[in-house]
């Protein structure tokens, strides 16, 4: 009963970032693989309720499932490398420094971490270094959305708190 | 505030400043009154365009696989991908580029435009 329970759980929450992910993709972007990441919320908040393993699996299938809908295989690429880098620090973060960082550094670098890694692949499809010349942009938009979003990782965490079901659905 | 948040703010902002003064440097350096386009596809070197001597606008399209393409035009001085089919058309918003250091990237079709300086390549002026 607890596992369905937690798969169904699990789902809304890669379906809500889906929902997150195709509406952001709506808003103009500036540069190249400026992905505002505001899904990542979602895996965020899923680390501190879950645990890693979980916030892995939704972001890896928010990525996958992302990709089919809107983008094309190279787009997951990009997103893969972001999320998986992204993801891999904020849970080294969680784990080891979480009494000595606020949430919303953890996303602030998070978010950084996830546009370096979409760089990097960027920078080896393309076969050229220059397209680092996007960096400071993308790492200030990093930090901005960032910290927005770790913003919204307390406020949903505190009211996901008052609901009794993922209670019992917590490890 | 926490311990580590003030740790983490002087470093970020360290990082943006030594990468924001890395690309105005790199910028700086290769800035040149030759402009000379260079299109590079999946890592190899396409075409290279001196814009300086370009007197017609010409078009050009770029072939990517079976189906996918991008078309750039060429005027004198600038170039611009004006269309392309990959599906977020980053390459075609990105508009005229002129300067040297400045690029069009299409990550989907593996393209990128960039506008070189210095002046190797080409013969000096005669007096």
């Amino acid at each position: 009963m607890n596992k369905t329970k937690k798969m169904v759980v699990l789902s809304l929450l890669v379906s809500i970032a889906l929902i997150i992910y195709v509406i952001e993709g709506q808003i103009p972007v500036l540069f190249p693989g400026i992905k505002l990441g505001l899904a990542n919320l979602i895996s965020l908040t899923a680390l501190i309720i879950f645990g890693w393993k979980e916030a892995l699996l939704i972001m890896f299938l928010r990525t996958l499932l992302g990709s089919m809908f809107g983008g094309s295989m190279s787009a997951f690429m990009f997103s893969i490398a972001g999320g998986l880098l992204s993801n891999i620090i904020m849970i080294l973060l969680y784990k080891y420094f979480k009494n000595s960082i606020s949430i919303w550094s953890i996303s602030i670098l998070g978010a950084i971490f996830h546009n370096i890694g979409q760089l990097l692949v960027a920078s080896f499809v393309i076969q050229d270094l220059r397209i680092y010349i996007y960096l400071p942009v993308l790492l200030i938009s990093a930090v901005v959305t960032g910290y927005f979003i770790g913003i919204c990782t307390n406020f949903l965490i505190k009211h996901l708190n008052k609901i009794p079901v993922l209670n019992s659905v917590k490890k | 505030m926490k311990k580590g948040d003030k740790i983490v703010a002087i470093i970020v902002v360290c990082v943006l400043i030594l990468s924001s003064a890395g690309v105005y440097t790199y910028m700086k350096l290769i800035k040149s009154n030759h402009h000379i386009a260079q299109i590079k596809q999946d890592g190899k070197i396409i075409k290279t365009i001196d814009l300086d001597t370009v007197t017609q606008n010409q078009e050009l399209k770029i072939p990517y696989g079976n189906d996918d393409y991008n078309t750039i035009t060429i005027e004198p001085g600038r170039i611009k991908i004006t269309d392309a089919d990959c599906p977020d058309k980053l390459c075609v918003k990105t508009g005229w580029i002129s300067q040297s250091g400045q690029t069009i990237v299409c990550l989907p079709h593996k393209l990128i435009i960039a506008i070189q300086g210095g002046s190797k390549t080409v013969d000096e002026n005669v007096y």
